[in-house]
């Protein structure tokens, strides 16, 4: 009875989150309660496994390239470390739900957040070198025949380098 | 013993093997990789597969099929020549064929292979492909679906073992979008999307219609030869459009002709990239993952090398598609590996593959609004990884039931009669007031797409009474003794002797051509047929290939 009040709490406040996610101050209440009894206790049951694993569990989630990740990020690591998991440790789930729950941990896991940080960071990079190439050229192109030949040259700049931040990082 | 990898497809299949932990893929008797899923019944009555069958579609329409995949798992008969033939016995025939290829080239027997599926296809077609594998003699070790073995091969060759892809299938008649993950061995199916009647197919019918637009015909009032010859050239179209800016539809006159470029493509094309965006952007949405979180987007299948689908590809999803190997072959390559793992090559990492559910499956419930019209319940949802057990809790929707008939259907429709009902079961409950008796319904669904749904009646503790019942959907599964049956008539269609098969292709090429033209091309290809028949009549092997080399260049000229 206590453990369906609890998981019947938990469905709520998840529900909650789902549209207050961005709130300040919602990460530190998830903080105390992740950790607190009440989950820890319930964290295995299968309904919450169902819920943090399903397929509409996280599609609330906004993930543009300039949008602040890191509320986001900080709950899943809070989930990551209130359920205990090891990052190297990926068969120690037994039971009726350890698909969902092993399903979880590779969603969960920090090596996740760990690669899409070095790809922003790789992509951020690379834009501001096609910038600083760009604006190179441009300078190059000003200083050349009193700048006649600025319009064309900025013109096929752009358009390459359109397509170079397009491209696969 | 050897286990093979299939790629079962639509337009084209191919086989590979693992050899020394890389995919081999295996010539056919032309030498070729890809065989065309094609069969065709010849005047002796033996059954041609692939490049002379593909010949013979447009000679000989009534004596052959394509396409046939798509209505795997339906009661469509296919009539070839008077006899008639379900899909799968039609799959049967490419499997037989790509089966004794590999015999051929690994000189040993070959009796186990695993046979890639679209993610999307539902648990009868799923079953249908297992039965076209044991009609051919072949035990079907798995199924893999081809996200999961395009995925593989990406990582395979990207080497990188970690990532998460955006694999874009279009073949010739189904379109399969997936986000799979590819982490700690794992690959796994986040979503699928897709449309299985959807494929490049649809281009060369969308320039055949415009064609005949363009010069005032009725395209669906065209004879099946002729309309088979028009889609023919369209799809040469298509084709050469992939290496060239354009190129130009002449068919029948040499003024009836329209210019075709790239652009006019996908202005032709509009209504059928609308169906492509709403594909890729449900399996976006499904996976809960941006565009900034996947890798790579692999292509996959012949009709993705389209330069009009690439080129859209990155319009919407602004970055760049890759293309890690030949689109053709990269299912071919992942099913191939996986093979390899099934065998237990120790050149392989192990590698877990999982399946996911590709549709709803759940249980009817009353409509108190309409009680002839019931809803659906879900227990097991849409992408759910398999193996995977789900439990529903029920009661009785009435006062005084005496016994309560649960429906188990799969679908994604609001309404059961929108659903494809799977099965069902029939509980005798003890008689009492709505919403007393409690039932749970547990749904079981196992890797090999077999669905367990137990029934237990808990309304008084300590006497609960449980059914059971293992589905596989009703009316399209085979007993032994039908297999049997079935196998011992398909035995009696032989497949056509390897050693004639170029000669048949070459001669049935001549006779399409023929038929395609006019004036001194016709005469042109008339006097290189008889040419053959000579050689073939004179008995000279090194003649007869030589005929055969220089026929071949003449029609290519020709084409």
């Amino acid at each position: 009875m206590e453990t369906d009040r609890r998981v019947d709490a938990f469905i709520r406040y998840w529900n909650a989150y789902r549209n207050s996610h961005e709130r300040p101050g919602t990460l530190d209440w998830w903080r105390g309660y992740l950790f607190s009894e009440e989950f820890q206790n319930i964290r295995f049951h299968p309904q919450v496994v169902h819920v943090l694993a399903g397929e509409r569990a996280w599609r609330f989630l906004r993930h543009d390239f300039f949008h602040k990740d890191y509320m986001t990020d900080e709950i899943k690591r809070l989930l990551w470390e209130a359920y205990g998991f090891w990052e190297d440790d990926k068969t120690a789930y037994q039971g009726a739900y350890q698909d969902e729950v092993c399903k979880l941990r590779r969603y969960l896991h920090p090596k996740r957040i760990r690669r899409r940080m070095k790809k922003k960071t790789k992509r951020l990079v690379r834009i501001a070198a096609i910038v600083l190439i760009l604006l190179f050229c441009i300078w190059g192109a000003y200083m050349i025949h009193d700048g006649r030949a600025l319009v064309p040259v900025v013109i096929a700049l752009l358009y390459y380098a359109r397509n170079l931040v397009e491209d696969n990082v | 013993m050897v286990i093979i990898g299939i790629d079962l497809g639509t337009t084209n299949s191919l086989a590979c093997i693992c050899q020394e932990g890389r995919a081999v893929l295996i010539p056919n008797s032309l030498g070729e990789t890809l065989t065309p899923s094609v069969v065709s019944v010849d005047e002796n009555g033996e059954i041609c597969v692939g490049a002379v069958a593909k010949e013979r579609l447009v000679s000989h329409p009534e004596a052959s099929a394509s396409s046939f995949k798509r209505f795997m798992g339906t009661d469509k008969t296919f009539t070839l020549a008077g006899n008639s033939f379900t899909p799968q016995e039609l799959s049967s025939f490419v499997l037989r064929q790509l089966k004794e290829d590999a015999e051929r080239f690994l000189g040993e027997e070959v009796t186990e292979a695993v046979i890639s599926v679209p993610a999307y296809f539902n648990d009868n077609q799923r079953y249908a492909t297992k039965e076209a594998g044991e009609l051919a003699g072949i035990h079907v070790e798995r199924l893999v679906n081809e996200p999961s073995a395009a995925a593989l091969t990406a990582s395979r060759i990207s080497g990188e073992e970690e990532g998460s892809y955006l694999v874009f299938d279009f073949g010739g008649g189904t379109l399969d979008v997936s986000v799979v993950d590819y982490f700690e061995n794992v690959i796994e199916i986040v979503a699928v999307s897709g449309d299985n009647r959807l494929g490049g197919d649809d281009f060369d019918e969308v320039i055949a219609r415009s064609f005949c637009t363009h010069h005032q015909m009725d395209y669906d009032g065209l004879e099946p030869q002729k309309k088979a010859a028009l889609l023919r050239l369209s799809e040469k179209c298509k084709r050469e459009l992939t290496e060239q800016d354009e190129t130009e539809l002449v068919w029948e006159t040499e003024d009836k002709r329209m210019p075709l470029n790239n652009l006019l493509l996908a202005g032709l094309g509009q209504s059928l990239f609308d169906r492509i965006s709403q594909a890729v952007h449900t399996a976006l949405r499904d996976s809960a993952r941006s565009l900034d979180e996947i890798d790579e987007i692999v292509l996959v299948g012949g009709s993705s090398k389209m330069p009009v689908i690439s080129l859209y590809l990155q319009t919407q999803l602004k970055r760049r598609p890759s293309m890690v190997a030949s689109p053709d072959e990269v299912v071919a390559m992942g099913v191939g590996i996986y093979a390899g793992i099934k065998e237990r090559r120790e050149d392989i990492k192990d590698l877990v593959l999982t399946d996911i559910c590709p549709f709803t499956l759940g249980t009817d419930v009353v409509n108190y609004v309409d009680e002839e019209n019931p809803i659906m319940s879900a227990v097991i949802e849409r992408n759910s990884v398999l193996p995977c057990s789900r439990t529903g809790y029920y009661s009785n929707s009435h006062d005084n039931q005496s016994r309560i008939d649960i429906g188990i259907y799969q679908g994604e429709a609001y309404y059961c009669k929108d659903n494809l009902k799977l099965g069902s079961i029939r509980m005798d409950i003890q008689p009492r007031k709505r919403g007393e008796n409690h039932l749970k319904i547990c749904f079981t669904y196992d890797i090999n797409g077999i669905l367990e749904v137990e029934v237990t009646d808990f309304t008084n503790p300590g006497a609960e009474q449980t059914k059971r019942k293992v589905l596989v959907s009703e009316n399209l599964r085979l007993s032994e003794e039908e297999l049997e049956r079935r196998l011992e008539e398909l035995r009696k269609y032989k497949l056509m002797p390897r050693g004639g098969i170029r000669l048949k292709m070459v001669m049935e090429r001549g006779e399409r051509l023929y038929a395609q033209t006019l004036g001194s091309r016709r005469m042109e290809v008339a006097a290189v047929m008889k040419k053959i028949q000579e050689a073939v009549a004179g008995g000279d092997d090194r003649q007869i290939a030589e005929c055969l080399k220089v026929a071949e260049e003449i029609f290519d000229r020709l084409e």
